[in-house]
């Protein structure tokens, strides 16, 4: 079964043409890394898989359904593709821990207790158990790449995006 | 990881290297700012020897102050009533001693740190003691001096701040383990301010039986007639303090709801049926507004608990547009205020009804809101349209402090969810609400605020319906609150505009719906990096109250600016605008100061962890 699929995908960044027409499959279970020289569109590509971007031609099919204009349930889509960002973008005025839960309690509605469980799961997980009640400010780079894969990890993803 | 710990050592220790040394290094580091802290030193003095003349100057007329504080609190509301003042000044206070007893951390302050500020304290009051002119000036053309300080009194008083200077010094270097909890620390000192309330005496104006003043004027205690309400208020305030700590202790966490609905309430009520004494019956209230309450508490009820049934889950639109109908014709009728309110807010209801109440208990904490809500809106509405019994002469009940307080409070109140809202609407990608928002920010700010108090004192009328009038003061508010808006507003868009745009796909990238990403993750952010504007505007709005006296309203400084300066009767303070306009200015300063330094500790606390 393909997880995602893309068939000519085009992008244009005003007369910059950013991906000329990427027809690829990744099947489910499978680890694919996109290697290449900056601004050749890595980014741009994976942005346009959870709809950061919006491609402009060609299809893109996640977990069988077709990323279009009218997508209706886009944050449906989103929080089953977890995503890992170049500059980790965590939340700095929430701690490690509100970091991890804030979207299973707010978005799969689990109840504080359970998501504090599995963030704590998945924070041994990465080994960073306990820097849980620090803010991302007083981490490390490192430490901080590893709260951010904890954070996509907690909506227990069926696709992880690792820019 | 365990050896990383063996390894960890204590950071050297900071070693003071003397007051010498200090001095050299901050002051005396070269010619040029040796010279410099010398004339800055002379400019200081100077500048404080000739506050201090002015002060204790025998022309100054301090009892203009001691004799009108009643004026400047609440203007011309009627003794009889005065009950009414202290149940308001009661219930705030009331409130924020249980705020503060349950929202308390326990936090302890080392007695070293406090003993350092009162060495502070004390070793200034020697030096302006020791600095303070022995005459001043009370002729300028002629140059005629007087004596105002004795050497023996200058010698006495320094005497006795310096003992202070130095007993606390030696504390100091005593207690420099020892700590204490600073909410005790914090009582005491208002124990203090309540205990000077008694003992400080002031030059007083009094009469004798005939109505003459009696020449010099005694030395009082300040505030003589206000000591025991002021009492009472203190005792009331740690009583609060200690129940909020025990509720706190109890995990009784209803009130962290309770709490802010209180704050919230207080001044309605205050205005509502306090301050303005209405003019009702318990007959009214009982044929009238409690069947109101009941029916309108059965009804939703009704509209909560069946509108989501099947069967009626299909004609939900029709129910809510005929509703809607309903309360558009009633509102036409000349019916009571209350019911034209409620049946507007009961359309919301039977909207949002079906979605809402989707589970037993949410249903039933619907209710609950509900009939809590009707209840509070028709009890406050008996009291806000009924007449009111207090007289006094001029157009409002309200004046002084009084004013000045209510203005403030309702103008930030109003303008904070206002301006928050401007700002999202300004920043929206919806272009109607942009388009409206940007044109109200625009308007609104690039108006003098004066002229808006003109508009909402003369021309609003002009624009409401026939019949519908409101109070002088409500205008005022009214006017504040969306001038303040509108700034606020354009601070908020600073804070939105200031926050990393990949914030915003971390918060989509999750899944987080348009509401959440806004509440949860870009508000709290873009709020916290504008606390320094917003707190500004907050203070600026405190000051610009005083410009309500343009329409005639009577607040703090236009009672010392030209209300006591034309006093003749009785005592005469005529002229005495110098006091009375410093008086001003150091009320006013204690308010905005410590407003501003409250809002230092919160930014303080709010920033922790963001390097």
């Amino acid at each position: 079964m393909t997880a995602i699929q893309a068939i000519d995908v085009k992008k244009w960044y005003g007369d910059f043409q950013a991906l000329k027409g990427i027809t690829m499959n990744v099947a489910e279970g499978e680890v694919l890394v996109i290697a290449g020289p900056s601004g050749s569109g890595k980014s741009t590509f994976i942005r346009c898989i959870n709809r950061l971007e919006q491609h402009q031609d060609g299809q893109i099919i996640v977990d069988g359904i077709e990323l279009t204009n009218d997508l209706k349930n886009i944050e449906a889509i989103r929080s089953e593709v977890g995503m890992v960002f170049q500059s980790f973008n965590l939340f700095p005025h929430l701690t490690v821990m509100q970091n991890i839960t804030l979207a299973p309690i707010w978005v799969r509605k689990k109840s504080k207790a359970e998501a504090e469980e599995k963030a704590m799961e998945l924070l041994e997980r990465v080994g960073i158990p306990e820097q849980a009640e620090k803010y991302p400010g007083q981490l490390s780079g490192g430490q901080q790449q590893r709260v951010a894969i904890a954070r996509a990890l907690a909506m227990e993803p069926k696709i992880m995006l690792f820019d | 990881m365990s050896e990383d710990i063996d390894l960890q050592e204590s950071p050297p220790e900071v070693q003071f290297a003397g007051v010498n040394r200090w001095l050299r290094e901050n002051l005396f580091s070269s010619t040029g700012s040796t010279i410099l802290t010398f004339i800055s030193i002379a400019a200081l003095v100077g500048l404080f020897r000739s506050i201090i003349g002015f002060f204790i100057s025998p022309e100054r007329e301090w009892t203009a102050i001691t004799y009108n504080l009643r004026l400047y609190m609440v203007q011309a509301y009627p003794e009889s009533d005065f009950g009414r003042v202290w149940i308001t000044v009661g219930l705030v206070i009331g409130l924020l001693g249980l705020t503060w007893g349950f929202n308390t951390v326990n936090e302890k302050v080392l007695v070293k740190s406090i003993l350092t500020n009162l060495l502070k304290v004390f070793a200034s009051l020697t030096l302006l003691v020791i600095i303070a002119p022995t005459n001043v000036v009370i002729d300028k053309v002629e140059g005629t001096t007087v004596e105002v300080l004795q050497s023996s009194l200058r010698f006495y008083l320094v005497g006795v701040f310096l003992v202070a200077t130095l007993i606390s010094f030696f504390a100091r270097t005593r207690f420099y383990k020892q700590s204490v909890v600073k909410d005790y620390v914090s009582l005491f000192y208002v124990g203090l301010l309540v205990l000077a309330v008694w003992l400080i005496r002031v030059p007083t104006v009094t009469f004798d039986s005939s109505n003459v003043r009696i020449e010099p004027d005694p030395l009082l205690p300040l505030a003589a007639s206000t000591k025991t309400p002021w009492t009472a208020l203190y005792v009331l305030l740690i009583g609060m303090f200690l129940i909020g700590r025990i509720l706190n202790s109890r995990q009784v966490t209803v009130l962290k709801r309770v709490i802010p609905v209180s704050w919230l309430l207080t001044p309605l009520i205050v205005v509502t049926w306090i301050y303005r004494k209405p003019d009702f019956t318990m007959g009214q209230i009982a044929s009238i507004d409690l069947p109101l309450i009941i029916g309108f508490s059965l009804v939703g009820y009704l509209a909560i608990n069946y509108l989501n049934t099947e069967s009626l889950v299909k004609y939900q639109r029709y129910i809510v547009y005929g509703t809607l109908l309903l309360s558009v014709v009633v509102y036409t009728l000349p019916v009571m205020r209350q019911v034209k309110l409620l049946l507007f807010l009961f359309w919301i209801l039977v909207t949002v009804a079906p979605t809402v109440a989707n589970s037993k208990e949410t249903a039933r904490s619907l209710f609950i809101t509900w009939t809590v809500a009707t209840a509070i809106i028709v009890l406050l509405m008996r009291g806000g349209t009924s007449e009111s019994l207090i007289v006094v002469p001029g157009s409002s009940i309200y004046g002084g402090f009084a004013l000045t307080w209510l203005l403030a409070f309702f103008g930030i109140a109003i303008s904070f969810p206002f301006g928050v809202m401007l700002a999202l609407g300004r920043t929206s990608t919806f272009p109607i609400i942009r388009i409206i928002c940007t044109a109200i920010i625009e308007l609104v700010r690039s108006v003098p605020f004066i002229t808006w108090l003109f508009f909402g004192s003369v021309m609003l009328t002009l624009f409401l319906p026939k019949g519908v009038e409101f109070d002088e003061v409500v205008r005022a508010i009214v006017v504040t609150s969306i001038f303040s808006a509108s700034y606020l507003a354009e601070n908020v868009r600073g804070g939105l505009q200031s926050i990393n745009k990949g914030q915003f796909e971390a918060a989509d990238a999750v899944g987080l719906s348009t509401v959440q990403r806004i509440t949860l993750i870009v508000m709290p952010q873009a709020l916290r990096a504008v606390i320094p504007p917003i707190v500004s505007q907050v203070i600026s709005l405190f000051k610009d109250t005083s410009l309500v006296a343009i329409v005639g309203l009577f607040d703090l400084l236009y009672i010392g600016s030209k209300v006591i300066p034309n006093q003749s009767q009785g005592a005469n303070f005529l002229g005495t605008i110098q006091e009375n306009i410093l008086f001003c200015a150091i009320f006013y300063w204690i308010f905005t100061y410590s407003f501003a330094r409250r809002s230092m500790k919160i930014e303080k606390r709010l920033g922790l962890g963001e390097r």
